[in-house]
């Protein structure tokens, strides 16, 4: 095991530096100007020219990444950035990331369960036309449109609740979000509030009583309370207006995505001798899914979500660009517009990072959890 | 291997429902340049620079005279709508062909006939795979290259990214489970070659897995060029992302954001989207893919 997962990290930290590698040359050759020139409204073009010969961003291009993976093990991701880009409000931007991404996950994960739900075992190994074509058709939804379709209403409804319940905030306190307490503690919050969001669709849905769901989102709840004084939790709620506007269009995207998902392994695991046999012996549709389903599904979800999380990742700059969210989607999106290839290359690196992260989390957990693999891997 | 595929994917109800969209989004493409020499005022119905004087303020609704009604900038939306399916028709096959061509005679060869170089090569697709896109293309967009971002170059860096990915890391790994069968071991003991192994046993037997990879990832591929061209990193060509920005965007200082401005490009895309999607779902099936 010990030897397996080395062998997996080593890979993943080859495979993000060939990435990066790949990026830096890429971006140094086809954003024309290099990380200082965002300066030059404010130095003129002799004081420019003597800092990138200071800083060294005329040397080779080769030089400059080795000497940018130096900084980076020396905890400097951003070297010869300035005060408006320094590591810091780079990695100001990694929680503000996770508010909106693993909330997404989880609502999407969830809701995109229900057409499968609502469908009889005997139906579930037919074609799903209509389900694929629906998921396709999220997919291709724009977010702008999206923003266009249920950002305002979300607003309204947001500002209403605001207004009933004496709810107020300022944008200097949005800022404390992406340190480490109040971050932590909205990130809590909000995955609570998505179990909460879950639980609605499925009593909706008339799919069952979801009790487990209720009590962690009613324990998260809990320490939120415990642990966070009442101006905190009332600037959490101020706060959670733009990341459910943000949450609820890339949710969408990834609904449509799962969806797809869900038909292609449900399809291939209705057709296995054991389904054929729990429906022979007349257990219920619920039963089946529940019992022998869901469970099976689990490892090629979570794979073919490991493929696809670059696309995730692509949404989320597309979506945080949309509706203004201060995550790394936006801030890349920033950065590459204003031509900072260093505080583009620190992005794109803490986004390889959880992308390999998550990816190593889905292999290692489907080697601990799965028999089969763990016996392959023993032999 | 081609023609079978063709063949076994019409059969079913996602093929014929994706080739019928994409017949129709052919058909919309050729009816745009037939329409604009013959019918059309070149004035009026331009996708780009179109302007029709007669009708005032603008957008206005769908007419006799402008079906689909007109953009914030005076547009016909049914002429921009149809213009705007052929960059994505061209990006669409490119990257399709591209992919599938590198990913066939990488996947092919590297892991059967170089298998050193392949452990290199799977790290490199793994690096690869990492690089998103949408990305890619917001970067290209924003340098000097920008005039050279035609919809055929966006399908080519595509396919390339696609096919020695994704396709790469998964066709070699079936590559790699087929190496040691029995009909190739047959093939060996009567004298057959490895290059004609490769060809006349392996080749044909990823071919499947190929297309239908390549048909996946030029959905994605589709989706992100819609993206790149809505923040107008794709240059200067009609397209539904531009028509998106363009109904928000100015339709928010002229008239207001109207749904007939929208739906038509949405519509686009899910079209387009979905039938390479649903012949990808095809192809699967027929073939017993279960990716």
């Amino acid at each position: 095991m010990l030897k397996f997962f080395l062998r997996n990290l080593f890979t993943s930290v080859v495979s993000i530096f060939i990435f990066l590698l790949i990026m830096f040359y890429g971006i140094n050759i086809l954003i024309p100007g290099d990380f200082l020139t965002p300066l030059r409204l404010m130095m003129s073009q002799e004081e420019l020219d003597a800092l990138r010969e200071t800083l060294g961003a005329n040397d080779p291009l080769i030089q400059q990444y080795y000497r940018w993976i130096q900084s980076v093990f020396s905890g400097e991701i951003t070297p010869g950035g300035f005060r408006q880009r320094s590591s810091k409000s780079v990695l100001d931007t990694v929680f503000p990331t996770l508010h909106v991404l693993i909330p997404s996950f989880i609502i999407s994960i969830y809701l995109s369960r229900i057409p499968a739900l609502k469908t009889s075992v005997k139906r579930l190994g037919k074609e799903k036309i209509f389900s694929d074509t629906f998921g396709i058709l999220l997919i291709s939804l724009f977010p702008p449109i999206i923003y266009f379709l249920i950002g305002e209403r979300l607003e309204n409804t947001f500002r209403s609740l605001f207004d009933r319940f004496d709810i107020t905030g300022t944008s200097s306190e949005l800022l404390l979000f992406s340190e480490m307490k109040l971050g932590l503690g909205f990130l809590i919050f909000i995955v609570a509030c998505s179990f909460i969001i879950v639980s609605f669709f499925e009593v909706i849905a008339l799919i069952n009583i979801p009790l487990k769901k209720f009590m962690i989102s009613a324990s998260l709840l809990i320490i939120i309370f415990l642990f966070f004084e009442i101006q905190e939790v009332v600037a959490m709620l101020y706060y959670s207006k733009n990341a459910f506007i943000t949450i609820g269009i890339l949710t969408t995207l990834l609904i449509g995505e799962f969806i797809l998902f869900n038909n292609i392994i449900v399809q291939n695991i209705s057709k296995e001798d054991h389904i054929m046999t729990a429906a022979a012996i007349g257990y219920s549709n619920h039963k089946i899914f529940k019992d022998h389903i869901i469970r099976n599904s689990f490892f090629p979800f979570a794979t073919r979500i490991a493929i696809n999380l670059p696309y995730t990742i692509a949404s989320l700059v597309i979506v945080e660009s949309t509706t203004g969210w201060g995550g790394m989607g936006s801030m890349l999106y920033r950065v590459i517009m204003s031509q900072d290839s260093n505080a583009a290359m620190a992005i794109l690196f803490l986004l390889a990072i959880l992308t390999a992260t998550l990816r190593l989390m889905i292999t290692f957990s489907q080697v601990v959890f799965n028999p089969q693999l763990r016996g392959a891997r023993n032999v | 291997m081609f023609k079978l595929i063709l063949r076994s994917t019409y059969k079913t109800y996602h093929g014929k429902l994706g080739y019928l969209f994409l017949l129709l989004l052919m058909t919309g493409s050729l009816a745009h340049i037939l329409l604009l020499k013959t019918v059309w005022p070149v004035n009026i119905y331009d996708p780009i620079v179109g302007f029709d004087l007669s009708v005032f303020p603008h957008p206005v609704t769908p007419s006799g005279t402008h079906l689909l009604g007109t953009d914030p900038l005076g547009r016909d939306v049914l002429s921009m709508f149809l213009a705007g399916s052929e960059p994505l028709i061209k990006l669409s096959i490119i990257s399709f062909i591209t992919g599938l061509i590198s990913s066939l005679i990488v996947g092919t060869f590297v892991p059967f006939l170089f298998k050193r170089f392949d452990l290199l090569l799977r790290e490199f697709s793994s690096g690869l795979v990492l690089i998103s896109p949408p990305i890619v293309l917001l970067i290209l967009g924003t340098g000097d290259f920008l005039e050279k971002l035609s919809p055929e170059m966006v399908g080519f860096i595509y396919g390339l990214l696609g096919g020695l990915g994704v396709c790469y890391l998964v066709i070699s790994t079936r590559v790699k489970e087929l190496i040691n069968s029995e009909f190739l071991n047959a093939s060996r003991v009567i004298g057959a070659s490895e290059l004609q192994i490769a060809l006349k046993h392996i080749l044909p037997l990823i071919i499947p897995y190929s297309v239908a990879l390549m048909l996946s990832v030029t959905t994605s591929g589709i989706v992100a060029y819609g993206f790149a061209s809505f923040f107008g990193q794709v240059g200067w060509t009609p397209n539904w992302g531009m028509m998106i920005y363009d109904a928000i965007t100015y339709g928010s200082y002229l008239g207001g954001t109207n749904l007939w401005n929208l739906m038509p490009p949405t519509f686009g895309f899910i079209l387009c989207s979905s039938s390479f999607y649903l012949i990808s779902i095809s192809v699967k099936k027929q073939f017993g893919i279960t990716l």
